[in-house]
């Protein structure tokens, strides 16, 4: 495992301030715990100061303390304007339309951008994910939603073996075949930031993190996708927000245990899970 | 019998109501909710659940619900997927008294394809307009069992914070349980009846435990206790062996949930620093 140096941003904190970068102005964006939340409050405190968070299990727009494990945790509960139900959040938020952009990860993404945290095949048998929680909802309703993971092989299959909650489905048009409403989708990795919509139907790499090169995301990519001929490269944060996720977000590196000096936990920089 | 079961992943967890399932080995259960979270875990490890309909089955950070992990794979439990959006929604069918409630969510996702197998969703064309609609099943429990902030002697019932998908789920069962962190004289909440979350007309019973959801939170009562979560997660990974030593250590070798908390926490020091957390959180 690589340690961060202290004046640069690791892959994994990029992804957040990546993540950041897709919520602009006064957005409504519903995310679950880490990497998503930390995007959300790095929005909120540097450059969208009126954006607004909803999380699952019921907090609406929420003031959230240092740091928050769970979506339930006392932690995010803190000065929300409303703690309601998840009916509320994914019925009378995310599906009556009140809600921008949704944040989620996923154990395996595939070609057509579609997310699997249920049942992975391995070795002839199967290992169970915890499920959908509210992502299935989140990726049928919200019109944008953007996916923040670990780029490696395994999380990046041709197709998923379960379709958890759907991308584009079986490619372009297939979203309006099973009556969804259309979707623009970002998935940003410690890699490369992919991008589909409803007329390509198949992620396409748009941007690479700096340092990384195309060579390195098709080595670490499950099928062949489509490059962009203008690549961009994702900017590195300012010293400030840098300091911000670090000292204000999330001081005890909860989210980064490659920063932490020792593993206190035993927990990986990743648990494979659904949006709760 | 069908169990809906409250709480969410570190959060209000009806522990208390769930050890006393087990002490009376109440089993072919079909658990039933959103996420499905620690209790679940400890009746499958007690061998009590033959099926369950759930959102999602984990702690997030602190991972999966192993037990059940190791029951779905080895298939002694069966199960039917759902989203969290999907389950509320069949609950909040069940709560209005109607056979079944639309939806927008689940649409081309192997998730419908397995409630449609299993009976509990369908597909039709939206009668007053073109696209396809879900219907999702009234969800109806035997029994809720729900852990509550304060409720009085009738069962009207406050929940502070976040009440995930608890309220309709309640509603909706035939019976419900609760267990309160205090339980009041009938009328301590006729002053304010707008903070009544639960009314009585849906409780059954309610009973009085303290730190009823240890080690998970009680929002503006007390914070999760993470080591315990910590550690109960290492023994569920480790197998059923350490799981049932587990048990027996904390369930089933205690008379009350009061002897369980009494042994984990002899002085009370470790309630006292987790009350104390919440305080600074408010």
């Amino acid at each position: 495992m690589t340690t961060a140096s202290l004046s640069t941003a690791s892959p994994r904190e990029l992804i957040v301030f990546e993540g950041a970068r897709q919520i602009t102005a006064s957005d409504t964006v519903i995310v679950g715990t880490g990497l998503p939340l930390l995007a959300g409050l790095l929005a909120q405190r540097a450059h969208a100061p009126a954006a607004r968070l909803v999380i699952e299990s019921g907090v609406v727009f929420p003031r959230v303390k240092p740091t928050p494990l769970s979506v339930v945790d006392p932690r995010i509960m803190h000065h929300a304007s409303r703690l309601g139900s998840l009916v509320e959040a994914l019925g009378g938020l995310v599906q009556r339309g009140h809600v921008d952009t949704g944040f989620l990860g996923g154990a395996q993404v595939d070609q057509w951008g579609n997310i699997n945290s249920t049942w992975i095949n391995r070795d002839g048998g199967r290992v169970r994910l915890p499920g959908s929680g509210g992502a299935n909802d989140i990726a049928s309703l919200c019109e944008k939603v953007v996916i923040l993971t670990d780029h490696e092989k395994r999380r990046f299959p041709a197709t998923c073996d379960y379709v958890t909650s759907p991308g584009f489905l079986s490619g372009p048009g297939g979203r309006e075949r099973a009556g969804l409403p259309p979707l623009r989708l970002k998935v940003i990795t410690d890699l490369c930031v992919m991008e589909a919509d409803g007329t390509t139907g198949r992620l396409c790499v748009t941007a690479l993190m700096p340092g990384s090169t195309v060579d390195d995301v098709v080595a670490r990519t499950g099928f062949a996708p489509d490059i962009a001929t203008d690549l961009a490269v994702v900017a590195r944060p300012a010293p400030a927000d840098l300091a911000l996720l670090r000292d204000v977000l999330d001081p005890e590196a909860r989210y980064f245990p490659e920063r932490r000096p020792s593993l206190t936990h035993h927990e990986k920089p990743h648990e494979e899970q659904g949006a709760s | 019998m069908t169990v809906g079961i409250g709480g969410q992943n570190i959060n209000r967890c009806p522990m208390a109501l769930v050890h006393e399932v087990v002490r009376q080995r109440i089993n072919h259960l079909t658990a039933v909710g959103c996420n499905l979270s620690l209790p679940l875990d400890v009746l499958v490890a007690a061998g009590l659940i033959d099926h369950t309909e759930q959102g999602s089955g984990n702690l997030e950070k602190y991972g999966v619900l192993f037990s059940w992990r190791r029951a779905l794979e080895s298939g002694t439990v069966t199960t039917t997927d759902h989203s969290h959006l999907a389950m509320a929604t069949r609950f909040l069918a069940g709560a209005m008294g109607v056979p079944f409630m639309p939806s927008r969510s689940l649409l081309g996702s192997d998730i419908l394809v397995g409630m449609r197998e299993a009976g509990v969703a369908t597909l039709i064309d939206d009668p007053f307009g073109s696209d396809p609609v879900v219907l999702l099943k009234a969800q109806v429990p035997d029994v809720a069992l729900v852990h509550v902030s304060r409720a009085d002697e009738l069962g009207n019932a406050v929940i502070d914070g976040v009440s995930s998908h608890e309220v309709d789920m309640v509603r909706a069962s035939k019976t419900t349980i609760l267990s309160a962190e205090e339980v009041l004289p009938a009328g301590a909440f006729t002053a304010e009846p707008e903070r009544v979350t639960i009314s009585a007309a849906h409780v059954t019973a309610v009973v009085e435990q303290r730190f009823g959801a240890f080690p998970t939170s009680v929002y503006r009562d007390y914070d999760y206790a993470e080591e315990h979560v910590q550690d109960y997660q290492r023994r569920a990974k480790s197998g059923q062996t350490s799981v049932a030593t587990w048990l027996e250590h904390n369930v089933t070798g205690h008379e009350s949930f009061d002897d369980y908390l009494a042994a984990n926490d002899p002085a009370g020091a470790l309630r006292a620093a987790l009350e104390r957390r919440m305080e600074a959180l408010l």
